[in-house]
């Protein structure tokens, strides 16, 4: 079992309580959902759905950080709820096995959505889904040395599909591994921020880069 | 120009692979005349950082995919893309958004 009391003292014990109860959804559980999912776990989030329809390939290894070489070959949702479920016993994991695409549906009684997915048609259909269910969603995306985190609420903000209007595909983007760790914690910030209420980057885009170790917030209109 | 015309300032801010390319996070540009069109901006930015600059931001007189614009926060697309009018105040961001997950 963890012992919550580092961070409840500085959260707060009504913050605490809210993590508990809350359920939140990561689209992805590659190199950002790794991160975002651990971090969720690790602050006591009492359920986790994860969602990816990928196996474990070479080369995510890199920046991948829930799975190992033994991973291989295995589907990424059931390693991670393993993985998970060994560092928050308690912690209510589903896990599914599926592609964000038309058909899908988001699970009942849901708080956050995290938007971890590596491109940006899945990210418009997947933020569709939360609008009409009025669930807030927070986006991460990463290239090379950069990423980028903002936060859509239905019917406050700018929609990822307004900001992010042209924006190109790449496969197989490059990027070190230490990249998503920064974005991704970014991302569990904001996740924390909106079940207890205070300030988050809704209607600001968070821009990262590490290259000319530089973190700015352009707002959007 | 008028007689009381002053010089319309934009500021234009690179981000990420656009900073690391051209090494400027932040240029501020002067016209005289207003407004101009977005168009006429990335042209007078191409005249400091180069045809490489403009061609990996046009195509055939419009915008290519890839690059997001933003003026004053607003994505061009959602105003008149190219064509967009700038102001003297204004800011424009460019940066392409980081895709993967």
């Amino acid at each position: 079992m963890i012992d919550f009391s580092r961070q409840a003292s500085l959260l707060g014990e009504e913050c605490q309580e809210r993590l508990f109860n809350s359920s939140v959804f990561v689209a992805g559980v590659g190199a950002l959902g790794c991160v975002v999912a651990e971090l969720l776990v690790r602050a006591g989030i009492g359920t986790l759905w994860l969602t990816d329809f990928a196996t474990v390939d070479p080369p995510d290894l890199n920046r991948q950080l829930l799975y190992t070489s033994e991973d291989l070959g295995k589907k990424k949702v059931f390693i991670a709820k393993e993985k998970l479920k060994r560092i928050n016993p308690s912690a209510n994991i589903f896990p599914i096995d599926a592609k964000i695409k038309s058909g899908f549906e988001l699970p009942e009684k849901l708080d956050v959505v995290v938007d971890c997915l590596d491109n940006f048609e899945s990210r418009f259909f997947l933020e569709e889904l939360a609008w009409k269910r009025g669930i807030p969603l927070v986006h991460g995306g990463i290239s090379r040395f950069f990423g980028q985190v903002t936060v859509v609420i239905p019917g406050e903000t700018k929609r990822l599909s307004e900001v992010f209007k042209g924006a190109k595909d790449e496969s197989h983007v490059p990027v070190v591994g230490y990249v998503p760790v920064v974005v991704g914690a970014l991302q569990v910030h904001q996740v924390l921020n909106l079940l207890c209420n205070k300030p988050t980057l809704t209607n600001k885009l968070l821009i990262l880069d590490l290259a000319s170790l530089s973190i700015e917030e352009i707002n959007l209109t | 120009m008028p007689p009381f015309f002053q010089v319309m300032k934009v500021k234009v801010k690179l981000f990420t692979l656009l900073r690391l390319e051209f090494g400027v996070s932040e240029v501020e540009l002067e016209f005289e005349k207003e407004p101009v069109s977005l168009k006429e901006v990335l042209h007078e930015l191409s005249k400091r950082f180069g045809e490489k600059f403009l061609s990996k931001l046009v195509e055939n007189e419009n915008l290519k995919v890839g690059t997001i614009i933003l003026k004053n926060g607003k994505n061009v697309l959602e105003l008149d893309g190219i064509n967009t009018l700038v102001q003297d105040g204004d800011e424009l961001s460019l940066f392409p958004p980081g895709g993967g997950g």
